[in-house]
C-alpha cells in the first residue's frame, strides 16, 4: 500500500514530520465515490506553504463543502524526491497519502514566477502530461490562481483553467459546476466551455493569439463570441461577513510564518507605483475592530499559537489598528501570547504600536523606506520622508531596539547613482542616531542591515512598460554599494540579480515561454527560488534551444502594444497606470487615495460605488 | 511550586517528530487545553516545561516523561479523559500525577526498555539469535571507536551499559529484540549503537533503513539503586 510505502521512506529523509499529515485541525473525510477531490498544490516545501494565508482560506472554506473533500499538497525536497523516484512512488495528498492523479482537480498558487518548475515536476511526478492539450478525460483538471495568475500567458498551454482575483467565492461556484459534470457526465472539454462564462474564470483554450512580426502580439481575443473578451478579476465584498477560517492547521515542524493570522484588510491605498500587490488587490476593505479581535482570540484557542500576527499589505493604515492592538494586547498578555506585525512603514504611529507590542515579546524590527533617495521615493510613490525616517529610528532606538533592517529596491526607473548613495547614507544615519541615545537607554551596539532585492517590473503597475536593469546593470550597482558601504555597523545584503531577471521575464511573459519552461525543467531546472538550486546555465540554455530571447520579455514596451495581460481585468484602469507612469518619471507624488479618490476607476468599473 | 509529572506516549505518525518538534506541540497542546502555565522571564518568556529523555526522530515511545510547571492545579481525571481533542492523533498522555520540588526530570533517568525489530538479509531462527546474544552478552568488553569533540579517536565499552538484551521472536528475516540499557547522564547508550554492534559482532547482516525502534520502559534509581518508574523517585 501507497501509504506504508510513504512511511518506510519517511525514516529516511530530513524533517519528516513536514510530510506527515494528521496536524491539529487538518481535515479527515470519509472518501465516497460521490466526494469531489481537490488537491491544493502548493509549488513549493511544506514550511512555505503552510506560511501561506491564502492556502488556509481556500483549504478551509472548500472543505466547508459537504461533499468536496480539499487536501493539501506540497513539492518534496530533493531527498524525498530522489527515493520516491527510486522508488516509483507518486506524489501524495498530506492527509490521506493519495496520488495526486486520482484526484478531480488539482488547484496551484501561483505566488512566484520562479515556482513554475516545481509545478511541472509535481505533475511529472504522478505522470500527468504537463500540456492540457496531452491530458486526457482521465487526468485531474488542472488550475491555478493567486497574483501571479494576473498574467497567465506564460502557464496558458499547461493550466486548464485560471481563477482571477480573491478566490474563497469562486472556488466554491467551480465545486458547484463540477457536481454537475460529475452528474451529467460532462466531457472535460463541456465544463471548461460552461466554466469560461463563470465570472473570474479564463479558460486560456477558449482564446486565440497572433503576433506580429516582431514577436509582439498583433491579436488576442476569444475563439468563439460566447466567450468574454475581457475576464474581470473577483472580489469578496464584504471582509466582515467573508469566510475566514478559525481553526488553522498547526504544523510540527518549523515553518516561515508560525503563528496565528488574522487579515486585517484587503487592498491598499497607497499607490506606491512599483507594488503590484497595491493594484491588483484594490480595492480597500478592512474589518472591523470586533471582528478582527473576536476571529484572533478563536484562532488563539483554537490552535495554541504563542503568536499572533496582523497581516496586510500596510497593516498600520487599518483606521482603528492603535484600539485593536491595545485590545489585543490586553487579552493576551497573560497567556504570553504576542502580537506581530508583517514590514513596517516609517511613522510615529509605527513607534506608539510598537511601545504596545513589546509589551510582550520584542520582536526584530524591519522597516521598509524602499529608496535611499527622497527623489526615488517620490518617483516610486512611497510617501515617507526622510524627516519620518529620522524620527521613527530615533524613537525606537530610544525605546530599546538596537537592531533594525531597512528594506530597498534597486534598478528602479529613473535610478541614478545618486540614489544608490542614499541608502549607504541611510545605514550611516543610523547608526549615528543610535549614538545619540543617552547611553543609559542603549543596550549593546548597533547593527544595521540594509537590504537590497532588484526591482522586477510587473504587470498591473505603472512601471509594467519599464525595461528592468539588466543583469549587469544590477550587478554594477550591487558592487557599487558594496564598494560604497563601510560602515562597520552596517550589513549589506543583496539579492542574486540572475533569478531577479528571469522572474521579470516570466512576471511579463507570453504564451511562448511554456515551451521555454518545460525545457528548462527537463535540463533539470526546479526550486529556482531556491538560491542553491538555481541554475541560470540552464534557463539560457533552454531559452537557446526555443529560440527565444529572453531579453525581448525586459525590454522597455510602447503604451500602444498589446501586453499578454490585457485580456485581464484587475479594475485598475490602464490610462491610470500610464498617468502614473508619467507622474513617476516627473517625480510628481500622488497622494493616499483614502483621503481623495486618485481616479483609478476600481470604483466605478468594478464595485460601482465609492471606495 | 506546582509540577505536574506526565507520562506519555509517542507513536505512529508521532514518531516522526524531533524533539523540538515535540516541545512545541506539547506546549500548543497546553495552551489550547487552557492550562496556566509558568513562565520564564526575559524578552521571549517560554512555558516551563522539561523532559526526562529525548528521543531521536523515528523512535517511539510509550512510557516517556514530562514535567509541565503551573500557575494554578488541573484536574487530572478530567484532563485526561478530554485530552483527545486537544492532542494529534498518535501523542497521548497515560498518566499524571503531581510532584514536590523534584530534580530535574533529566537527571533522574537511568535506564530504558526497548523493543527492537530488525530486518535481515538472510532468515534466522529464535534459537540462532539468541545463542548469538548471549556470546555477544558473554564478551567481557564490547567496544567501538568514536572521534571526540577534539578530534581524537576515544575507545568506548558499551557493556557495561548494557543490563539485559534477549530476544522476543523471529519470523523469517524478522527479528524483534528487547533490551535493558543505560540511559540518561551517567551512560548513555542508544539502541541503534547496540543493534549495529551486535550485529557487526554475530555476523548479521541487516537491511538499512528498515530498523524500528520503541521505548517501552523508562527508569530512576532509587537509594537501593532498584530500578523504580519516574513516579516513584
Amino acid at each position: 500500500m501507497l501509504k506504508n510505502k510513504i512511511d518506510d521512506v519517511l525514516y529516511l529523509v530530513e524533517k519528516p514530520s513536514r510530510y506527515i499529515g494528521d496536524e491539529v485541525n487538518s481535515i479527515k473525510k470519509d472518501i465516497r465515490k460521490d466526494l469531489i477531490r481537490f488537491g491544493f498544490c502548493f509549488p513549493d516545501v511544506y514550511e512555505v506553504g503552510m506560511s501561506h494565508l491564502g492556502s488556509h482560506i481556500i483549504y478551509g472554506v472548500l472543505n466547508e463543502v459537504e461533499d468536496v473533500y480539499c487536501e493539501r499538497v506540497y513539492m518534496p525536497w530533493i531527498d524525498l524526491e530522489q527515493k520516491m523516484r527510486e522508488r516509483d512512488l507518486p506524489l501524495f495528498t498530506t492527509e490521506t497519502r493519495t496520488d495526486i492523479a486520482d484526484l478531480d482537480m488539482l488547484g496551484f498558487t501561483l505566488q512566484y514566477e520562479l515556482s513554475y518548475t516545481n509545478i511541472l515536476n509535481m505533475m511529472d511526478l504522478s505522470n500527468i502530461p504537463f500540456k492540457s492539450a496531452d491530458r486526457t478525460e482521465e487526468h485531474p483538471i488542472i488550475m491555478a490562481g493567486g497574483p501571479c495568475a494576473y498574467n497567465p500567458e506564460p502557464l496558458a498551454e499547461i493550466v486548464d483553467f485560471f481563477s482571477l482575483g480573491e478566490g474563497e467565492e469562486v472556488l466554491v461556484e467551480v465545486m458547484d459546476l463540477y457536481r454537475e459534470k460529475k452528474k451529467n457526465n460532462w466531457s472535460k472539454d463541456e465544463f471548461l466551455s460552461r466554466l469560461a462564462s463563470m465570472d473570474g474564470i479564463y479558460v486560456p483554450k477558449f482564446y486565440d493569439v497572433a503576433y506580429n512580426e516582431d514577436k509582439t502580439i498583433k491579436s488576442f481575443g476569444p475563439v468563439d463570441e460566447q466567450y468574454p473578451a475581457s475576464i474581470r478579476k473577483r472580489i469578496v465584498e464584504d471582509m466582515n461577513k467573508a469566510y475566514y477560517p478559525t481553526h488553522f492547521v498547526v504544523p510540527y515542524t518549523d515553518v516561515v510564518h508560525d503563528r496565528a493570522m488574522v487579515e486585517i484588510f484587503r487592498g491598499c491605498t497607497r499607490g506606491c507605483r512599483f507594488c503590484q500587490a497595491g493594484m491588483i488587490y484594490r480595492p480597500i476593505r478592512e474589518k472591523s475592530k470586533e471582528v478582527i479581535v473576536e476571529t484572533a482570540q478563536k484562532i488563539i484557542a483554537a490552535t495554541g499559537y504563542e503568536e499572533l500576527s496582523l497581516t496586510s499589505l500596510s497593516t498600520l493604515d487599518h483606521t482603528e489598528i492603535k484600539d485593536t492592538i491595545i485590545e489585543l494586547i490586553k487579552k493576551n498578555t497573560k497567556d504570553v501570547v504576542g502580537v506581530s506585525l508583517p514590514s513596517l512603514r516609517v511613522d510615529d504611529l509605527a513607534v506608539e504600536v510598537l511601545q504596545e507590542i513589546q509589551k510582550i515579546r520584542k520582536t526584530g524590527l524591519t522597516f521598509a523606506p524602499e529608496a535611499g533617495s527622497q527623489r526615488m521615493r517620490d518617483v516610486i510613490n512611497k510617501g515617507v520622508t526622510e524627516e519620518d525616517l529620522e524620527n521613527t529610528l530615533n524613537q525606537v532606538f530610544n525605546l530599546g531596539w538596537s537592531r533594525v533592517k531597512l528594506y530597498f529596491m534597486i534598478g528602479l526607473p529613473t535610478e541614478t547613482f545618486e540614489d544608490l548613495e542614499g541608502i549607504d547614507a541611510l545605514g550611516n544615519k543610523s547608526t549615528w542616531l543610535y549614538k545619540q541615545v543617552p547611553s543609559e537607554n542603549r543596550k549593546g551596539s548597533v547593527a544595521v542591515t540594509l537590504s537590497t532585492a532588484c526591482f522586477v517590473p510587473k504587470p498591473f503597475t505603472p512601471f509594467q512598460w519599464f525595461k528592468q536593469n539588466s543583469i549587469e546593470e544590477f550587478r554594477e550597482k550591487q558592487f557599487f554599494l558594496k564598494d560604497k558601504i563601510k560602515n562597520k555597523k552596517v550589513k549589506f545584503n543583496y539579492h542574486d540579480a540572475h533569478t531577479s531577471v528571469l522572474e521579470g521575464v516570466f512576471a511579463r511573459g507570453d504564451r511562448k515561454l511554456a515551451d521555454v519552461l518545460i525545457k528548462a525543467y527537463e535540463l533539470g531546472c526546479k526550486f529556482d527560488g531556491w538560491q542553491e538550486h538555481f541554475n541560470y546555465e540552464k534557463w539560457m540554455e533552454a531559452f537557446e534551444i526555443c529560440g527565444i530571447d529572453p531579453e525581448f520579455y525586459t525590454r522597455e514596451r510602447s503604451y500602444d502594444e498589446i501586453l499578454p495581460w490585457d485580456h485581464i481585468d484587475v479594475g485598475v484602469r490602464k490610462d491610470f497606470l500610464i498617468k502614473e507612469y508619467e507622474n513617476a518619471v516627473n517625480g510628481v507624488v500622488t497622494e493616499d487615495c483614502r483621503d481623495k479618490c486618485v481616479g483609478c476607476g476600481i470604483n466605478i468599473d468594478l464595485i460601482g460605488r465609492e471606495c | 511550586m506546582i509540577i505536574l509529572r506526565i507520562k506519555y506516549k509517542k507513536e505512529n505518525n508521532m514518531k516522526f517528530l524531533s524533539h523540538l518538534e515535540l516541545i512545541k506541540t506539547v506546549e500548543r497542546a497546553f495552551r489550547r487545553m487552557n492550562f496556566n502555565m509558568m513562565f520564564s522571564q526575559g524578552y521571549n518568556p517560554k512555558p516551563k516545561i522539561s523532559y526526562a529523555a529525548p528521543l531521536p526522530v523515528g523512535v517511539e515511545t510509550e512510557c516517556d516523561f514530562l514535567d509541565v510547571e503551573l500557575e494554578e492545579k488541573v484536574d487530572i481525571n478530567e484532563m485526561l479523559a478530554n485530552q483527545k481533542q486537544f492532542l494529534p492523533n498518535g501523542l497521548e498522555f497515560i498518566d499524571a500525577k503531581y510532584r514536590g520540588k523534584s530534580k530535574k526530570l533529566m537527571s533522574l533517568v537511568s535506564d530504558s526498555a526497548y523493543i527492537i525489530q530488525i530486518c535481515t538479509e538472510e532468515n534466522h531462527t529464535k534459537e540462532d539469535i539468541q545463542s548469538k546474544l548471549e556470546a555477544f552478552e558473554a564478551r567481557e568488553t564490547i567496544t567501538y571507536e568514536k572521534l571526540n569533540k577534539k578530534n581524537k579517536i576515544k575507545e568506548i565499552d558499551i557493556k557495561p551499559l548494557i543490563n539485559h538484551i534477549q530476544v522476543l521472536s523471529v519470523y523469517e528475516d524478522q527479528v524483534i529484540i528487547k533490551s535493558l540499557v543505560s540511559t540518561g547522564s551517567n551512560g548513555n547508550l542508544k539502541p541503534e549503537k547496540l543493534i549495529e554492534l551486535f550485529c557487526a559482532d554475530a555476523g548479521i547482516k541487516m537491511i538499512e533503513g528498515k530498523d524500528r525502534y520503541r521505548r517501552v520502559e523508562l527508569y530512576a534509581r532509587d537509594a537501593d539503586n532498584k530500578l523504580v518508574t519516574l513516579f516513584e523517585v
